[in-house]
């Protein structure tokens, strides 16, 4: 008679565990590995969501690839894409993302003061928050709203027009920013709850001073925290769409603003060209699994270190 | 003993699992129901309900259902229903731009119709333009639901304020250029009488937010006055060819230059706005914009009194009166033919318009089942019929594709539709070829470049256009012919 040690046993050692692990596989089949190839395949076709060729698509081996190689438009998306996660995710979200996890953990002074600054730290941090937790599409709507003419931000700036459209590109990437900045200054807030309090107690009886602190004792101690950060942000960054479509549209306006997610989507659904844009799909999937692979070797190189 | 149990309760689970499925599976369904699928964009909403009410009654007995999928304003009705037809979950029955049907019908995403449209009576009450749209080698695909004529808007008061006639008719591209010079001098003046903070004197669709709008309302408009037929065109019919170079074309970029840089007179951000049609009409509504091209139904679903941007001034005076707002709309909106680029000096038409319009499809799915497309059929009869186009087209300022319209009363006293039935006598069609979805999406990349001021000249706009055509549609189907730069 099995006992119960013996079926939880079967369960989750041997040939049962596996047997367990098959459904999360499948699901992963399906939606993830699945597409992927299909992706590939339908790169090698001539497939186009309408007209003839929908209904009888050709196999074209790498036609796709060269012509897109050829296409301007797409050097100008990878320009767009690169500056872009350059700009709102390495050096917006995740500088910002460090300054706010920094300015947290700042010691308060005493009395009112200390007060004042308590509920600034609250409110900078519930701010952080709803950016980050409003609905994409809620927020595209919004940055649309207060960057046209006679909007917030265009009336703060004293700039008479429709900033959206005069500035698309700066638009998308502070619109990201202060989406983003969140998960950097959650990252980042962890990481300098590690390290431990003595180390700092050691270094002001040094006397260092709270640049040297910072350069050789919080940067070294969290360095991973960033690398991590980075590596997250970035793809993140590399797959947003839904804002910066609903701020500038699929053609990015007249591409100043199109980063390669409204490139593809522009391709597929405004010119019907499904496999032009799973042939730039692709080539964007090796472009971002070239940096991880990039990030992961200096994380390896650090642990060394 | 706790695992025994266990065991016992997993089989007993299984056990009523499959007794479940099997009593789901025995147990008959009643008699087999057909259910159908309506898909359709809003602002035919007011022609689908009335038709599918008297539908639906007479339809229960035989207990046919069926379903909307009624897709809002704002959204792109031709992308929406193009990614429905491949992605397979298009509705049995839809209401498509008539342009795509070649495209479509090419793609095997239709059903032919002509056995049935051959038994319709109704049929002999559709001129022959109007069957010709919905053909795609020489088969009938649609049924044409509204027609539609392009024309310069423009608003009486604000031509006043700035001293141009009320009753306006420019006869070359020249004159509408003057026109606009004079109003904008006169912006300041315009501005402070209607209270407004920006005034643009002409708006002609541009980009790719606008989609096929910016080929259809505005470029079209400008290319088949812009020479003599049938270098006016995209494409070449004796060759079989698309127009890769032609004067035409030349001028008609020229033309965007002109608009939106040389004289400044076009509003570039409007091109970009989230939803440039409720955009468009509220400004022309408001008077930010004096001269509009675009298309004949704008006068009901524009600016009507039901419309997405009806007249302040008018609501104002006349409250829910239909006729008092009518006469109020008139007063202050007034439409003019679009001229040749010299009024016709030169072998190009004298006067131009463009015809579209919307037609109702069967899915080929239905080809599946003869029951549901006889069912599926019948309700293309009642929505096609002669007083259901009449009523909606009348309500809405559309031109109705059937000749009998003009025996409904609602449709032959409606003079604002008199009037604009009259284009017709001149009218032109698209070149809605399978390609032509993709030439098309090539002119509104160029306009949208032109607007942006990344294309300064009209020779670089032809380069890059004959450059990406032949990217697309292949260089072995272009032709290029000699361009006049005048």
């Amino acid at each position: 008679m099995p006992s119960i040690e013996r079926l939880k046993d079967m369960l989750l050692e041997g040939a049962g565990a596996r047997l367990l692990i098959l459904p999360a596989l499948a699901l992963i089949g399906v939606f993830v590995v699945f597409p992927v190839i299909w992706n590939v395949y339908i790169s090698m076709t001539n497939y186009a969501l309408t007209g003839p060729r929908a209904r009888a698509y050709e196999f074209i081996g790498l036609e796709n690839y060269v012509r897109i190689l050829r296409d301007p438009s797409f050097y100008n998306t990878l320009r767009v894409s690169f500056m872009f996660t350059l700009f709102s995710a390495i050096i917006g979200q995740a500088f910002l993302g460090l300054g706010l996890a920094l300015m947290l953990r700042a010691k308060e002074p005493e009395g009112v003061l200390g007060k004042i600054t308590r509920a600034l730290k609250i409110t900078a941090s519930i701010l952080v928050f709803i950016a980050w937790i409003i609905p994409e599409v809620v927020a595209g709507y919004a940055w649309s709203a207060i960057t046209s003419k006679g909007g917030l931000i265009s009336m703060l700036l004293g700039i008479n027009d429709d900033i959206y459209v005069r500035y698309p590109f700066e638009t998308i990437v502070v619109a990201n920013i202060w989406r983003g900045t969140a998960f950097s200054m959650i990252l980042f807030t962890a990481a300098l709850e590690g390290i431990p309090q003595y180390i700092y107690e050691a270094a002001e009886i040094d006397g260092a001073g709270p640049w040297y602190r910072f350069r050789h004792i919080i940067l070294p101690l969290i360095s991973q925290a960033i690398l991590v950060d980075f590596i997250l942000i970035t793809i993140w960054t590399y797959g947003v769409f839904t804002m910066p479509f609903m701020i500038v549209g699929p053609s990015g306006q007249g591409g100043v603003a199109q980063i390669w997610t409204l490139y593809v989507y522009y391709d597929a659904i405004n010119v019907y060209e499904v496999s032009y844009a799973a042939t730039a799909a692709n080539i964007m999937f090796l472009i971002v699994l070239a940096m991880i692979i990039v990030y992961l070797r200096a994380i390896g190189y650090l642990k060394k270190w | 003993m706790a695992s025994k149990t266990l065991l016992y309760a997993v089989i007993a689970v299984i056990i009523i699992i499959v007794i479940g499925v099997g009593v789901y599976l025995a147990v008959p369904k009643g008699p087999a129901k057909i259910k159908l699928v309506i898909e359709y964009g809003e602002p035919w909403k007011d022609l689908v309900k009335p038709a599918l009410t008297k539908y639906i009654e007479e339809m229960k007995s035989k207990g046919i259902e069926v379903q909307e999928k009624m897709i809002p304003y704002g959204q792109d009705f031709v992308k929406v229903i193009t990614n429905d037809f491949a992605a397979g979950t298009a509705g049995d029955i839809i209401i498509v731009d008539s342009f795509m049907i070649p495209s479509y019908a090419s793609a095997g995403y239709l059903y032919a119709l002509d056995d049935f449209v051959s038994k319709w009576s109704d049929w002999s009450q559709y001129p022959e333009p109007m069957k010709k749209i919905v053909e795609w080698n020489g088969k009938v695909y649609g049924v044409m639901i509204d027609t539609d004529v392009r024309m310069i808007w423009y608003r009486k008061d604000i031509f006043e304020m700035a001293g141009l006639p009320k009753n306006w008719q420019p006869k070359t591209w020249d004159d509408i250029f003057k026109a606009a010079e004079v109003l904008k001098e006169n912006a300041d003046k315009i501005k402070s009488a209607l209270g407004i903070d920006e005034f643009y004197p002409l708006y002609i669709p541009a980009g790719t937010k606008w989609g096929e709008g910016t080929t259809m309302q505005g470029f079209y408009m400008v290319l088949l006055g812009a020479d003599k037929p049938p270098y006016n065109r995209l494409y070449d019919y004796d060759k079989g060819k698309w127009i890769c170079k032609s004067t035409a074309l030349w001028r008609a970029f020229k033309f965007y230059i002109d608009v939106y840089q040389k004289y400044k007179i076009g509003p570039i951000e409007y091109n970009f706005a989230p939803d440039v049609w409720a955009t468009h009409r509220k400004v022309f509504s408001e008077g930010k914009v004096a001269m509009d091209i675009g298309g004949s139904w704008e006068w009901g679903e524009g600016w009507g009194p039901k419309g997405v941007a009806p007249l302040k001034a008018c609501v104002g005076e006349c409250g829910n009166d239909t006729t008092c707002y009518t006469n109020c709309e008139a007063q202050h909106i007034g439409y003019a033919k679009m001229p040749g680029y010299s009024g016709g000096a030169h072998g190009e038409p004298q006067f131009v318009t463009v015809s579209g319009g919307w037609a109702i499809v069967l899915n080929a799915n239905l080809a599946k089942d003869k029951n549901k497309l006889e069912a599926a059929w019948k309700l293309v009869e009642m929505i096609a019929s002669r007083d259901n186009i009449a009523k909606f087209c009348a309500k809405y300022g559309k031109i109705a594709p059937r000749i009998d319209a003009v025996q409904v009363p609602e449709y032959a006293k409606n003079a604002y539709l008199k009037n604009v039935t009259e284009y017709l006598k001149f009218t032109d069609f698209r070149d809605a070829l399978p390609d032509y979805p993709k030439v098309s999406n090539i002119i509104q990349e160029i306009t949208e470049k032109i607007i942006r001021g990344k294309i300064t000249d009209p020779d670089q706009a032809l380069n890059e256009y004959c450059n990406m055509l032949k990217e697309t549609v292949g260089a072995d189907n272009v032709v290029e012919y000699q361009v006049v730069k005048s």
